[in-house]
């Protein structure tokens, strides 16, 4: 089938097998691998999308059904080779170990801090309770998103 | 799977749905995990995310409806709700991760129909209507407890959706609150819950005028206690009662045993969960609210 | 704050911005030319003859390229980490639900499905086993033709009956530990690509051990050692369950069969039946002592459920039988430990390797010990520890003093803090403790060798290749960190590579949290040899004595002459104009010293350079739902020296983390289906609303022979938790649980049984403050 989709700010026309979903599309279409196939059900967080600046699991969406939404990966959060508050932060307080969470994680982050931009921790793990990482106890990631929302007040 | 029908009316969609063999996809939260890799979806799916008719919380009189394809965090976010039906907003915001809150939507977790369908108890506290249309049928409204026909079954007929669900205001005073326990703090499936409405009278508010029980997880499908309710009707407020409701909530609980919990386990946490809800609802009744 | 420039600094992971930018490509990502897919098929039997496959149908169907069975094997068809019994693909028996039979390699992953689908497979179903006590009985079904008990340690010091003997007091307790899933972000996945040019194979792999898969891979396929390249691509994660060369296997297999690319990626299901996990564990406990509380005898019974294939089940009843008796100087001591088969899905290594197992019945037994004698359970610990001068329960000398009663000293404030937060209404409060022993290294007489390696690049800065694959722990970092402390560079003109195996030096396996030690003892010395080689070109360029040369920061400084140091970039510049490379490489051995290291026990055995630490823990219990909250844990590590402080408190977080899971949510078990917990949406690993507080308290004590002082201790987070946490809960609610994870469900049923006769441990506490209304 034929859709419409705006990826990271460019617009596509493109033809999709109906059974795809929006994670293939990205990853195998249109090679943006940042989004991660984690357990293909929704409970892992690694594939998490902004659908409209909703996060969202990609696993979970069929292209098709994307058809005339604008998608957010990670690769369209740095502008122009500067990385975002959340991703500098992440790097800074050591946030990322095997990085397989990572994108999905900061996307999550990022939809919370454009709606709270003074979130406390426990809205902190609120909003990235859909996001499981098995390496850093969250403590670090907690910490980085604290730091971007408090850097991101400040510009 | 080999063909994705994305209507943009709600005509549109009951003719595809009268004309094919499709099967309606909202959030996929629930289809698409049950598809085992997609490698099991239906032949043809016709989506609804696109229909804007089907979006929408309104009041109405003495109802609010509350459109078939609005997404759980709209819910979450809408102040009518808040104000009104604060069970169900805390439902919402317990079901899945924000991610799955931002796609599934109540008329999914209705038709999904899964006993522990954590929307349904606060829906059944709210006497809801299920609103059905169809092409051929036209429009039909049937209470949500004759909807719900056990696990993973429903009253609905081929080539009908969910329009909107209906519920019906809480009496003027009727406090309301949700509760449940799952087997993690985070992303989990509920093991019992409730929903609970608790209406007070007399002078010192100690007289039960009205109580509406709910529970999910517990019984083939989310189901509302009519018979505890009455029993309790006009009786006094202590503990000792909500006790009894608690026993008589654990007493019309018929839960199963599955990989989450034991039956009795669910059973012991039904009583407390409604004894809980209640005592919660009795001490914040000092406070009035519209 | 410190003298070193690098090291004791946290900097930036090296491979953190590719990482927060989405550019990381682990396997699944790798874009592959003409790149086919595969997919497994994969037993539905516990335990069953196989007496026919027959792919004609699946042939049929579109794009599918090749069905490969055992037949197609050219060489061994049988692999192993450590005794070859595990078939590659089955050809006469399955012993496990998710063994795989038979892969499609079709030009999509869908097609490759759908055809998997049309194998038909006629089975002949026979009885199987699933418990490690039940496998050892007379008539139980066999795994394996050589019975169901795989190998037994008996290891003993003093005399047991004397022990007893002597005793005032002795308890006996049996444990069960479950079988957990190492729960990596990402699933396993591996590529190969057949190059008909030079005739090798290239191997992409998601695996601790690049090396081992290499040899596993030329073995199945006949090939050359050198005919195969293995290289590592960013890896999601791996906790011990990566030491697994099976997939990395079957991929190879399809590409050489089909002379071209294939990928395998496992769905999440397939990761968790088909990979390692935790072993499983019954373990009986009797522990003798007298009435002040002076350890005198223990004797151990452990029951090790390997499942249906050894895996690295061997050597993890060997660290489960050297870490039974933990940190106490017990005269008489029994440990025997059986590893068993069963037709469950196999156990091999994860994060711990049998100590967790081993940790948690110790701990609990010297807590209860502690209340049976109404000790204060820290003052028991502090008058059994193991001391400088004596031999530990293995035999190995301690020629330092353990830091076991500094971690008690953490321990006592951290019970202070965490007691003094307020219990909120209607819920129970509770603290507990564990303390940790657990070794780093292979143990003796295996090969424990790093090479590293450190190339001078022409613009002066270096390439360092460590020779093992980083999982995201930060090996790499910390190996950058060593380079530029010792060559005096910025950390920035470090450059890492991926590890390849046709070019990079063997590092060994990234496990047993040796990664530090070695990689940094190595280093350390490669960064010496790298600088020789600098000067010895720099000698040879400049026509000058080599003893007039002297290495800085970059910079050769000439002795005696008054020109101005020359920069180490412009010797590395003019050397590669002659394609000339200047290279250190320097090879680590783990030291075994024969004075320290007792020569009479098993091969792997004994583990000698060990790790100390602590948890505290506390937590909140709903008593009427059952429902535990872990609020804090207080983790107590000696790592020597923090050589990336950072990384240090992420390796403890995560561990903790996952102990959490261990302890309350986690459990990969036969449901009533028959099936075997296969998603997760019934496998719960902790979110960030169930991980509690976690604070680091990280001690210095250095470890002789460790790079700077430190020593390894990535392992050792985990541990402690689950004891700690259950000694919290018997706090609260006045029971201990001897079998974990323990559910809402275990606690409703036994607290209604203690209210009556609880007992807390911290007797200052009340056992249920405020309780309900």
């Amino acid at each position: 089938m034929d859709i419409q989709i705006k990826v990271n700010g460019i617009n596509h026309h493109l033809q999709v097998e109906p059974s795809t979903t929006l994670l293939d599309l990205l990853r195998e279409e249109m090679g943006l691998t940042g989004a991660k196939d984690g357990c293909g059900e929704g409970e892992c967080g690694a594939c998490t999308v902004l659908l409209d600046g909703d996060a969202v699991n990609a696993c979970l969406i069929l292209a098709g059904q994307a058809d005339g939404c604008e998608v957010k990966t990670i690769e369209g959060l740095s502008r122009r080779g500067e990385l975002h508050p959340l991703q500098q932060a992440f790097l800074e307080t050591g946030a990322v170990q095997c990085g397989y969470c990572i994108p999905g994680t900061i996307l999550s982050a990022a939809a919370l801090l454009e709606k709270n931009n003074r979130p406390t921790d426990h809205e902190i793990r609120k909003a990235l309770a859909g996001n499981i990482c098995r390496c850093t106890g969250y403590t670090k990631i907690i910490e980085a998103v604290r730091s971007a929302a408090e850097e991101l007040r400040n510009v | 799977m080999n063909h994705l029908y994305n209507p943009r009316t709600l005509p549109e969609a009951l003719s595809i749905l009268a004309e094919t063999q499709g099967v309606v996809i909202a959030g996929g939260t629930d289809l698409i995990p049950q598809s085992r890799n997609r490698q099991s979806l239906p032949r043809e799916l016709v989506n609804l995310t696109k229909v804007k008719e089907l979006q929408f919380i309104r009041e109405a009189g003495s109802w609010i409806e509350i459109g078939a394809c609005t997404t759980l965090s709209r819910i979450i976010d809408a102040p009518l709700l808040q104000k009104k039906a604060p069970s169900l907003v805390q439902a919402c915001s317990l079901i899945g991760s924000v991610q799955t809150r931002n796609r599934a939507t109540i008329g999914g977790n209705a038709a999904n129909a899964s006993p522990a369908g954590d929307t349904l108890p606060p829906l059944l506290i709210h006497d809801t209507q299920v609103a059905l249309i169809s092409a051929a049928g036209g429009e039909r409204m049937i209470l949500l407890t004759d909807y719900l026909q056990g696990p993973g079954r429903t009253n609905q007929h081929q080539g009908e959706i969910i329009r909107y669900l209906r519920l019906r205001k809480l009496p003027r005073g009727m406090r309301s609150a949700f509760q449940r326990v799952g087997n993690r703090s985070g992303m989990a499936v509920s093991v019992a819950s409730t929903a609970v409405g608790l209406l007070l009278r007399g002078e010192t508010r100690d007289e039960i005028q009205e109580l509406r029980i709910a529970l999910g997880a517990v019984a083939p499908s989310a189901v509302r206690l009519p018979a505890a309710e009455r029993k309790l009707q006009g009786r006094e407020l202590t503990r000792e009662n909500l006790e009894r409701a608690g026993a008589l909530a654990e007493h019309h609980s018929a839960p199963i045993a599955d990989v989450r919990a034991s039956e009795n386990y669910r059973r012991r946490i039904t009583r407390e969960l409604v004894v809980r809800t209640l005592q919660g609802l009795s001490r914040a009744s000092d406070q009035e609210e519209d | 704050m410190s003298d070193y420039q690098h090291i004791t600094h946290s900097p930036v992971k090296k491979d953190g911005r590719k990482k927060v930018t989405g550019t990381a490509r682990y396997t699944a990502d790798l874009p592959l030319e003409n790149c086919a897919h595969g997919a497994v098929l994969r037993s539905p039997h516990h335990h069953a003859r196989i007496i026919r496959i027959d792919t004609r149908e699946a042939k049929q169907l579109p794009g599918v390229i090749k069905i490969l069975t055992a037949e197609d094997i050219p060489g061994e068809p049988i692999f192993g980490a450590i005794i070859p019994d595990r078939p590659v693909l089955a050809s006469k028996m399955v012993r496990y639900q998710g063994e795989p039979l038979a892969v499609v390699i079709a030009e999509k992953k869908s097609q490759a499905l759908a055809a998997v689908k049309k194998i038909a497979v006629e089975y002949q179903e026979l009885p199987a086993v699933f418990e490690a006590s039940q496998a050892l009985e007379e008539q139980a079904p066999r795994v394996h033709p050589d019975g169901n008990l795989l190998l037994e340690y008996n290891h003993g010091r003093g005399d047991i009956k004397e022990g007893f003997a002597a005793s005032e007091i002795i308890l006996e307790e049996t444990f069960q530990l479950p079988r957990i899933y190492p729960g990596y972000l990402e699933p396993e996945a591996s590529a190969a690509a057949w190059q008909e040019e030079d005739e090798t194979l290239v191997v992409w792999v998601s695996s601790q051990k690049p090396f081992e898969d290499r040899k596993a891979v030329s073995k199945v396929l006949a090939l050359q050692t050198d005919q195969v390249h293995v290289r590592s691509a960013e890896i999601g994660g791996a906790f011990g369950g990566k030491e697994d060369s099976g997939l990395p296997i079957l991929a190879a297999l399809a590409a050489y069969t089909v002379k071209g690319s294939v990928k395998i990626i496992n769905s999440r299901e397939e990761s968790i039946t088909g990979h390692p996990k935790r072993h499983p564990a019954e373990v009986h406990y009797k522990l003798g002592a007298t009435r002040d509380g002076t350890l005198l005898a223990l004797k151990v019974e452990g029951l090790l459920d390997t499942g249906a294939y050894a895996s690295y089940g061997p050597a993890i009843g060997g660290v489960f039988t050297e870490i039974a008796p933990g940190a106490y100087r017990t005269p008489h001591i029994q440990v025997s430990t059986k590893i068993i088969y069963t037709n469950s899905p196999f156990s091999g290594a994860m994060r711990g390797f049998g100590a967790p197992q081993a940790i948690f019945a110790v701990e609990n037994m010297v807590n209860k010990l502690a209340d049976a004698l109404d000790m204060d359970p820290i003052d028991l610990r502090r008058k059994n520890l193991w001391r400088k001068g004596e031999r530990t329960p293995s035999g190995v000398l301690l020629e330092q003093e353990p830091s076991l009663n500094a971690c008690l000293d953490e321990v006592e404030k951290a019970l202070q803090d965490l007691r003094s937060l307020p219990t909120p209404e209607g819920k129970l409060s509770g603290v507990g403790f564990s303390l940790l022993v657990q070794a780093m290294g292979l143990g003796k007489g295996l090969p424990d060798d790093t090479t590293t390696r450190i190339t001078w690049l022409p613009n002066g800065e270096v390439s360092l290749d460590i020779g093992t694959p980083d999982m995201g722990q930060g090996t790499l970092t910390v190996g950058a960190q060593i380079a530029a402390e010792e060559l005096g560079l910025p950390y920035e003109s470090i450059r890492l590579d991926q590890l390849d195996t046709s070019t990079s030096p063997d590092g060994g396996v990234t496990c047993a949290s040796r990664m530090t030690y070695m990689v940094g003892n190595a280093t350390i010395r490669t960064a010496e040899a790298a600088v020789s080689a600098l000067l010895d070109q720099a000698a040879s360029e400049l026509d000058l004595p080599r003893d007039r040369l002297a290495y800085q920061s970059g910079k050769i400084h000439i002795e005696g002459g008054k020109s101005h140091p020359i920069s180490a970039a412009e010797i590395c510049a003019r050397a590669a104009e002659q394609d000339l490379q200047i290279t250190g490489e320097e090879t680590y051995s783990f030291p075994y010293p024969p004075e320290i290291t007792p020569d009479d026990m098993p091969i792997g055995m004994p583990h000698i350079r060990f790790g100390y630490g602590a948890h505290a823990a506390r937590v909140e219990i709903d008593p009427k739902l059952g429902t535990v909250q872990v609020t804090d844990i207080v983790a107590i590590h000696d790592v020597g020296k923090a050589l990336n402080p950072r990384g240090v408190e992420g390796q403890i977080e995560g561990g903790a983390a996952m102990g959490v899971g261990y302890t309350l949510l986690e459990e990969v078990k036969l449901k009533s289906s028959g099936r075997w917990t296969d998603n997760l949406t019934e496998y719960l690993m902790p979110t960030t609303l169930d991980t509690p507080r976690i604070r680091s308290v990280i001690l210095e004590h250095p470890e002789p022979t460790g790079p700077y002082g430190a020593r390894g201790m990535a392992e050792m987070s985990m541990s402690p938790v689950a004891p700690a946490v259950v000694h919290a809960i018997a706090d609260a609610v006045g029971v201990y649980f001897n079998a974990i994870p323990i559910s809402g469900e275990m606690i409703t049923e036994k607290t209604a049984a203690a209210q009556s006769t609880g007992t807390s441990w911290q007797k200052n506490i009340e056992p249920f403050p405020g309780g309900l209304h």
